[in-house]
């Protein structure tokens, strides 16, 4: 594998403008790595290489003219979930396995626009309802640091194929989107920077809905300069999207001489849930003392309705999806069935075909909560509890300014033990430190800490409140400099 | 080996950073903040038994468009609620508002009730399966 395709994107960058390395041949050589390794990993559903080699062509061309955008030639993945005009675009589904968009999503028509090249579209678990990538019907995708491939750990999900082409280096970043924790939770199994934005500024045009209330556009690189680069791209009030925030958005730069002092940082005790192994634990021990060290105020907090989330979660998703899936009937756009017989049947057999068990659970159970005797029962008990969950966070961002939190319980299961539980216990395990700040709102940001003894990532969470990116980032690099994971991972030796 | 592969980048581009002195893990300054026991949840775990009736089932496949084919459906369904139940071992007061939305305090923006695009019909019609003259959606006769 090529040294070059493992530069941070301002690195690239300036190769690019001082004309060591030209965007083509950039190109190809990232392709000659994917196609050597991708069926490995199974990180991609589908592949554009030529419309890769044609936009490096026009990046080639602007840089020799002196008109460089400002990711020209850097090389992006999308989930498939977002919409790219042209590509197909399955969300790991029977259902869309031939939808070709006529569109681009907001996010994605923004990297192209700033010049970035997409290599391709990444595996999730079918419509994102999972926290394996494991449920797609294009296979499941294996975390790149498992020991041995032929026993693979999960990469997580359900951005879990966006996490592992940019651990693969297979792209400088890629999309994810997260409505329980779809970004952070692969991002942390697989040693990357998984990063879920304050709700309402990312737009959500062209991402496919999973859950509209929760869903936001999430991104996955190696450092934390490269996410701030690619968040300020694509961040912003969008006409298409009539839920991201009015006001306009002004880039962030981070501050060259950050300290800590002055910030206050809570540990919410609830997160040493059951199920947290000890090694987890060290490291957010340890990280702590580590702040603290460096000038932060760190202090226990308690927010009680954390363990609350995971209900929460699990009924206004499933009403959500509901809702969503009701779109899809083989007429317009989508899989249809070979049955003519009535219109209510090739309804049905289109669905029954197209999606797979979890999606059809999600929408009965959906429709469930929804029945007109249920739905103040569970419905608007759980937008209750949602306020009960938020408020939590509104009293401890009162008294603090971060949190820090696991992202995930431990290193990343196997995936042969992670199959033997059903697709609800999987994300009841898996979602519990990532989706409450998905209730709220709030921005949170995943960051590789460690190798466990597995010699597998173990991740941290910093959450802040609304807007507070900046905070975030700039913290997240304090630590990202001085852990240095991957530094780490050369001290083993391998 | 792939794994190797990967190996050798993280190592490469650890070059530039070789300063830096590798991390104690072993040592802390303070005493900690971070709890190291396992903090139980103050809401109890009671679950209600659930049993979807034959009726319901009926009355959701219908307003679902989905079959319930088999036996483990119905199970897998009658466990997705029980799990969702426990939501009721939360109180929660009267005065509590549903929370719909996180950006209740926002103004959203509503465009101008005017046509913005047109001339698409092509890319309407697109990923329809079946189409007449390629200007109609077909559903069966």
């Amino acid at each position: 594998m090529s040294r070059i395709s493992n530069l941070s994107i301002k690195q690239l960058s300036r190769k690019f403008d001082e004309k060591l390395l030209c965007p083509k041949e950039h190109t190809l050589e990232v392709f000659k790595n994917i196609k050597r390794n991708n069926n490995d990993i199974n990180a991609f559903i589908t592949l554009s290489e030529e419309f890769a080699l044609k936009k490096a062509e026009e990046s080639a061309n602007r840089i020799a003219l002196g008109k460089k955008l400002k990711l020209d030639g850097i090389l992006v993945a999308c989930k498939d979930n977002f919409c790219t005009k042209g590509i197909r675009t399955t969300c790991g589904s029977i259902m869309l396995k031939n939808f070709v968009p006529t569109y681009n999503a907001t996010v994605y028509d923004k990297l192209e626009k700033a010049g970035a090249i997409l290599v391709g579209k990444t595996n999730l678990d079918q419509y994102g309802m999972g926290s394996g990538t494991v449920d797609s019907i294009f296979g499941p995708t294996k975390n790149v640091w498992s020991e041995n491939l032929n026993n693979p750990r999960i990469c997580g999900g359900s951005s879990g194929g966006s996490a592992s082409a940019v651990a693969a280096n297979f792209c400088s970043t890629a999309l994810g989107s997260d409505t329980g924790g779809s970004t952070r939770n692969p991002a942390s199994y697989s040693g990357v920077i998984g990063f879920k934005p304050t709700y309402g500024l990312l737009s959500r045009h062209g991402l496919i809905p999973l859950v509209n209330s929760m869903d936001v556009p999430g991104i996955l690189t190696k450092t934390v300069d490269d996410c701030v680069d690619i968040f300020n791209t694509i961040a912003g009030p969008d006409d298409l999207d009539s839920t991201t925030i009015k006001k306009s958005f002004n880039p962030i730069e981070l501050s060259e001489n950050f300290n800590l002092k002055n910030v206050k940082i809570g540990i919410p005790k609830e997160y040493n849930c059951e199920g947290l192994t000890s090694e987890v634990l060290e490291a957010w021990t340890k990280m702590a003392d580590f702040l603290e060290e460096n000038g932060a105020r760190v202090e226990e907090i308690s927010m009680p309705y954390t363990t609350a989330s995971i209900f929460v979660y699990s009924i206004l998703n499933q009403c959500e999806v509901a809702s969503n899936m009701a779109r899809y009937d083989g007429i317009e756009y989508g899989h249809r069935a070979d049955d003519e017989s009535s219109t209510e049947n090739l309804y049905s057999k289109t669905r029954a075909e197209g999606f797979n068990g979890v999606v059809k659970n999600r929408i009965l159970a959906g429709n469930y909560f929804l029945l007109r005797k249920n739905y103040e029962k569970y419905f608007l008990k759980a937008l209750k509890v949602r306020r009960l969950v938020s408020d939590d966070f509104k009293k401890a961002f009162s008294k603090i300014d971060l949190l820090l939190t696991p992202t995930t319980l431990s290193d990343a299961p196997l995936l042969s033990d992670f199959t033997k539980n059903n697709n609800r216990d999987q994300c009841a395990v898996q979602d519990f430190c990532t989706c409450p700040a998905n209730m709220a709102g709030v921005p949170a940001l995943s960051i590789p800490i460690k190798l466990s003894s597995n010699n597998l990532p173990i991740s941290l969470q910093l959450m802040g409140p609304n807007f507070s990116e900046k905070l975030i980032f700039n913290t997240a690099k304090f630590i990202e400099n001085r852990v240095d994971f991957y530094l780490n991972y050369n001290k083993l030796k391998l | 080996m792939f794994r190797r592969n990967i190996l050798n980048l993280f190592i490469q581009r650890s070059y530039c950073n070789i300063h830096n002195k590798i991390f104690n893990w072993k040592e802390l300054k303070y005493k900690t903040k971070v709890p190291q026991n396992v903090v139980k949840s103050i809401f109890e775990e009671k679950t209600e038994k659930i049993k979807v009736t034959e009726e319901e089932i009926i009355l959701l496949e219908k307003l679902s468009l989905v079959d319930l084919e088999r036996k483990e459906a119905v199970k897998v369904l009658e466990d997705s609620i029980e799990f969702a139940s426990k939501i009721h071992n939360i109180k929660t007061d009267q005065n509590i508002e549903p929370l719909y939305t996180v950006l209740e305090n926002y103004q959203l923006k509503l465009r101008e009730d005017k046509v913005t695009d047109g001339n698409i019909k092509q890319d309407v019609m697109k990923n329809a399966v079946k189409t007449e003259e390629e200007t109609y959606f077909v559903s069966p006769k």
